[in-house]
């Protein structure tokens, strides 16, 4: 297992030196650069070329590519060109606040998804469950935006329950406990509507592999055992089925970072899904290597983890 | 019985999303009505000149909104984003400010004097400006500024500016150590000396760019500015607002500066808050935000705003929509399909219906509200006309010669082209497919082309890879239209970018905008423009679409705003809000 | 899985074909699905507007008795362009589901199935495919190919498949090591055999749950995709541009036609593929009785 786990580590790096080759070579063939779209006509052609060619636009991709790798290595990723200040800064600055709402999401699908989908199966056919399908699949239907607008409107609008936009109520200065109220009190929409998407994703598939192993002998003999029902869904069949559960949950970790950015945009939630779209727009080529950096590392930990989880799951999965 | 269950399931979310949508009859009702209809309620500033003075008890916070958050590049020489913008208008000064009417009226500077020659201009500042950090402001910290912009190590986009000045190039070529004229006369008179005489240089000088504190930023090499992050999110400047806190992506606060020479401002906290425009109305509403820029919303939503109490101005925005030809291919080197095109859009039916009214029609690329844009009646407004515009492609050859519907030319080639256009406007988004029905009326085929905008520049700006395009143009106070339409603006060589996007080149039009910038007499501008927009317009090198109102919302507790063109922030020390 | 072709006997296909026949919503979905596909596919004869007939003196109108679902913010005709737009979703959310099912369960089956360096090798590379930012890739491959149909497509399979890979490989993983597998093997059945009779229908489930997020998620990303410019061109309607379209708080309150009608498309063919897959789940599933 150490073994595994040192290659698997090698291997990582590797991966994200292709990862950033290849996306690298993707950004510069964007057409676009960082400063067109900024500037206004009262800016001369020449100043503007002058402009890129300090920032080395102009340079061939590889030597492009050279420099920022050789800074990274010195543990430099450069300055952002927009927000003019170290990319890495930019990134803490957002990073806590898409943790936060990511966190709250996976946790709040999960605790909803899994009993969802264990009670869906076992009770297929029932109420329950097609009550289950049909809001499973309105969720990943229709987009989470009318979603999000309709909660707004509904419970912060009309009821004046949840705040409409943003982390904190601007200009009450709370501080200690009343901030984190505050701050608790504004996540609590936007996590709601990331979560939409999530929930019903892992509700079908822990409904589908319960399903699936429902069907095994096993799960037969258990019952013929005369196991109560409890224990048989619990503690042999969901088992069973937690490699599929496990594969997507490790998948979802990694959209909280950059599928965000509708919840972002609708709840004015300064995260890092929206920072990395506009990134785009922006053409801001350090802010966007380091956060593909970082969502890269953050897919790769999470499959590295699920591939050890289904070993643990079911001890017969070895890897040599 | 399955079938049914699920449909009857189906139906009851639907109905219940639905419901939950519709359910806002209740919203007009639950807030209190205004006594007086807010449509006539003009800004306060009817009066009393100075604005009227502030009650005993205040609120003393106004919340103003913005889309996006500011980057917080606040240093005014390396600024190019209109939200970091909003706020150096708050805490920079300039020496010069614009009054109502926009003529230059003294701020910084108590006053100034332009040389008969035109050459020379000289201010004499205040003696009792401070910076934020009680440094006195001196002529030498604005011979700073402007230096700054012509220096070889300058990454900022300025230099265009100073450009003007006599050694201004010299000193950029690092073959000089200053501008040479640029003079301190004393501490508080600075001398300005132009190569030639220059219209927009009293406003380039004057008004446009904020000055900066010497002791601050000469403290560090010029080259270097760009990473002194600590120095741009907490700038020290001279206006009437001190940065208090910068949160990236939530808000900027703003607190009054006791020591603003011409007295601190009424409202002692100004909050920027990053917010969202589908959600705007109900933070208006609920009283969370003051300020909003509401353009893009609809009359449908204006009206709701108006009904819950919401004051709203509007007033002609300082950006115009047109649609560009590729001058450089050979389909579009004649006049006449040009104006044949231009005959065929119906820009009438579409500010009307489309931006419902809320939007002048523009003949001249000029804003509309601006001194040099020529009287009614003066251009051929291009009033839509098919038959004319079929008459007029025929005249150039374009003729449907086998009955598909599309014209073609002599040699059988059909009229198709590509119209790209940017994301991010949805107004403009929407008039593409117009355009595309107006043309198809007289057999042009036009495909649409959407893309991301830093694509569409890289397409059309830098290699001229166009037939047709759709792009907004931002105009400054000064009418000059040289920097869009000189023909030195234009370039034909791939990957390399001109303001001159459609590559228009005409001598006369050329001499009239050079002869304009030789005077600062605004008569003698003012026919010479005439006589530019009269030959544009002729030309008819764009369809120039329309000039949309700036629209924005405001609280009824709020006094003494009163935004116009140019002017968005207008007199902002005397805003207060009452309780 | 058998082909029907001993005559006289009852041969497995029909059995499930007679099994999947007496499953109501399966039926109801195979049903729903042809007569969308017959829908966009007659939408010219359907209706007697233009798909892209523009009428500003009729913007956002509700619906009424000359447009059924009202009009757009053109003017257009929604229910028209509804149809219409059957023909870009379907096509784009049925097809790249498919393309990414095919090559996402062959690379996760053979890398879960014979494992070592085979898998070590195909999964790093679906890791690296995994790691490319959607945005990034769909701007600079829309400047490079330009805006159709089947670029679309390819572009959401090439960069969608890995998911169904991983999921696919892990159940493979686990599957293998089971009896039944073993005793294959011992009979000396060649690894293809085992992965394509034996291997592959236990994943099925979770192969049909992905699919019917596939087809929501391509049909919505074709939107993102087309309004990047890489995708159908204006002014050629999708549900997904139809939903995009409409996003702001005014038509969610006020304009009900512009969002529900387009959302409930997407629904119903999601909802029916699933049921299609249910159903062909337990007419092949050679366990339950008939």
């Amino acid at each position: 297992m150490t073994r595994y786990l040192i290659r698997r580590l090698a291997q990582s790096i590797l991966i994200l030196f292709c990862v950033t080759v290849i996306v690298f070579l993707f950004i510069n063939l964007a057409p676009g650069d960082p400063y067109t779209q900024r500037l206004d006509p009262s800016v001369s052609a020449e100043v503007r070329e002058e402009m890129l060619q300090k920032m080395g636009y102009y340079d061939p991709v590889p030597i492009k590519y050279f420099k920022w790798i050789r800074d990274v290595f010195r543990g430099d990723f450069g300055y952002s060109i927009k927000y003019k200040k170290p990319v890495w800064d930019v990134i803490c600055e957002r990073l806590p606040n898409t943790v936060l709402m990511g966190a709250g999401a996976l946790i709040l699908s999960t605790a909803i998804a899994i009993p969802a989908g264990k009670t869906s199966a076992t009770k297929r056919n029932s109420v329950f469950d097609y009550m289950g399908t049909v809001l499973s699949f309105i969720g990943i239907s229709i987009p989470a935006f009318f979603f999000g607008l309709l909660l707004i409107k509904w419970l912060s609008f009309d009821l004046k329950i949840f705040p409409i936009s943003g982390m904190v109520t601007v200009g009450a200065g709370y501080q200690g406990w009343d901030f984190i109220k505050d701050v608790a009190w504004h996540l609590v929409l936007p996590t709601v509507v990331l979560a939409l998407l999530q929930t019903a994703t892992l509700m079908r598939y822990t409904r589908s592999s319960m399903l699936e192993v429902f069907d095994h002998d096993y799960i037969r003999t258990a019952r013929a055992k005369g196991l109560s029902e409890a224990v048989v869904v619990n503690k042999h069949a969901f088992k069973n089925a937690l490699i599929p559960i496990i594969t997507v949950l490790s998948m979802q970790i990694p959209t909280i970072f950059s599928g965000a950015v509708l919840t972002e945009t609708i709840f004015v939630w300064p995260g890092i899904g929206r920072l990395s779209y506009t990134a785009i727009l922006d053409r801001d080529y350090p802010l966007i290597m380091a956060l593909l950096l970082m969502t890269t590392v953050i897919i790769l930990l999470s499959n590295l983890i699920a591939d050890l989880l289904y070993a643990v799951i079911d001890p017969r999965i070895r890897y040599e | 019985m399955k079938l049914m269950k699920i449909g009857a399931l189906v139906m009851a979310v639907l109905m219940a999303l639905a419901f939950a949508a519709g359910c806002t009859g209740g919203v007009a009702t639950e807030t209190p009505q205004q006594p007086s209809n807010p449509t006539d309620n003009q800004p306060p500033q009817a009066t009393a000149g100075q604005g009227e003075q502030p009650p005993a008890i205040q609120d003393d916070t106004i919340v103003y909104a913005l889309w996006n958050s500011p980057s917080g590049v606040l240093n005014p020489l390396l600024v190019d984003d209109e939200y970091d913008g909003a706020i150096l208008k708050f805490t920079f000064d300039t020496l010069l400010r614009y009054d109502k009417e926009l003529n230059l009226v003294p701020n910084m500077a108590e006053s100034y004097e332009m040389s008969e020659d035109q050459l020379t201009l000289v201010f004499k500042l205040r003696q009792n400006i401070k910076w934020h950090d009680g440094q006195p402001v001196t002529a030498s910290d604005v011979a700073f500024t402007f230096n700054s912009m012509a220096d070889p190590n300058y990454t900022g986009p300025r230099y265009g500016d100073v450009e003007g000045l006599k050694g201004a190039t010299a000193y950029h070529n690092g073959e000089a150590d200053h501008i040479e004229g640029i003079t301190i006369v004393d501490d508080y008179t600075i001398k300005f000396e132009f190569e030639r005489p220059y219209a927009p240089g009293l406003s380039k000088i004057g008004a446009d760019r904020a000055i900066i504190p010497e002791h601050i930023w000469g403290e560090v090499p010029i080259g270097e500015w760009a990473n002194q992050t600590e120095l741009m999110n907490k700038p020290v400047g001279c206006g009437p607002y001190v940065l208090n806190s910068f949160v990236p992506g939530q808000y900027v606060e703003l607190h009054a500066f006791k020591d603003y020479y011409d007295g601190a401002a009424k409202t002692q906290k100004i909050i920027f808050k990053v917010s969202n425009q589908d959600t705007v109305i109900a933070e208006l509403t609920s009283g969370e935000i003051d300020i909003a820029d509401i353009s893009s919303l609809k009359s449908q939503d204006i009206q709701t705003l108006k009904d819950n109490g919401i004051n709203i101005v509007s007033y002609t925005g300082v950006t115009s929509q047109y649609m560009g030809f590729n001058l450089r291919e050979e389909i579009f080197q004649d006049k006449r399909v040009r104006q044949a095109i231009t005959y065929a859009i119906d820009r009438k039916l579409m500010v009307e219906k489309l931006l419902e009214g809320r939007a002048t029609i523009i003949d001249a690329p000029l804003l509309p509200t601006s001194w040099a844009y020529p009287e009614a009646g003066v251009l051929n407004d291009y009033a839509v006309d098919l038959e004319k515009a079929k008459a007029l492609l025929a005249e150039a050859g374009w003729e449907d010669r086998n009955g598909d519907g599309i014209v073609e030319n002599a040699a059988g080639e059909p009229f198709k082209v590509t119209l790209k256009y940017p994301i991010g406007n949805k107004i403009r988004e929407q008039s593409a497919p117009i355009i595309q029905a107006n043309l198809k009326q007289i057999g042009i085929d036009v495909k649409l082309e959407i893309m991301e905008f830093a694509a569409l520049l890289d397409q059309v700006m830098a290699n001229h890879e166009f037939d047709m395009y759709l792009m907004g143009s931002s105009l400054d106070t000064d009418p000059d239209p040289k920097p869009i339409w000189h023909s030195d603006a234009a370039s034909d060589e791939k990957g390399n970018s001109g303001w001159n996007i459609v590559g228009f080149r005409n001598a006369e039009a050329d001499k009239i905008m050079e002869d304009a910038l030789k005077t600062i007499n605004v008569e003698e501008r003012k026919a010479l423009y005439k006589e530019f927009c009269i030959l544009v317009n002729e030309e008819a090198a764009e369809v120039l679409l329309y000039a949309p109102e700036v629209i924005k919302a405001y609280s009824s507790k709020l006094h003494n705003y009163d935004p116009s063109t140019f002017n968005d922030y207008y007199q902002m020390t005397e805003w207060y809000i009452d309780q | 899985m058998k082909k029907d072709t001993d005559n006289g006997t009852v041969s497995l296909g029909s059995i499930a074909w007679r099994r999947f026949r007496k499953n109501k919503l399966a039926m109801f979905g195979v049903v729903v699905i042809a007569l969308l596909i017959l829908m966009s596919v007659c939408a010219p004869v359907l209706t007697t507007y233009g798909r892209d007939d523009i009428d500003l003196y009729n913007i956002e109108a509700a619906p009424n008795s000359d447009h059924l679902l009202g009009t757009d913010e053109l003017g257009r005709d929604v229910l028209t362009r509804l149809l219409y737009g059957g023909r870009v979703s379907l096509t784009v959310g049925l097809l790249a589901s498919v393309f990414e099912i095919i090559i996402g369960v062959s690379v996760g089956a053979i890398a879960g199935f014979y494992g070592g360096k085979v898998d070590s090798l195909i999964m790093r590379i679906t890791d690296v495919i995994m790691c490319f930012p959607f945005f990034v890739v769909a701007i600079a491959l829309a400047a490079m190919i330009g805006p159709s149909m089947m670029n679309l497509i390819f572009i959401i399979a090439i960069l969608e498949w890995t998911k169904i890979a991983r999921i696919v490989r892990a159940e493979v993983l686990s599957i293998k090591e089971r009896d039944f597998i073993q005793a294959a093997r011992s009979m000396g059945l060649s690894k293809m055999e085992i992965i394509i009779k034996h291997v592959l229908p236990n994943t099925f489930a979770s192969i049909m749950v992905f699919a019917t997020l596939a087809i929501a998620n391509g049909i919505l990303t074709e939107a993102a995709l087309s309004f990047l410019g890489l995708g159908v061109r204006p002014p050629q309607p999708s549900w997904g541009n139809m939903l995009s379209a409409a996003q702001s708080m005014r038509v969610l309150q006020y304009e009900w036609w512009m969002w529900i009608p387009q959302g409930f498309l997407v629904f119903i063919t999601v909802i029916s593929i699933n049921f299609l897959g249910d159903g062909l789940r337990d007419a092949l599933d050679p366990k339950l009785k008939i």
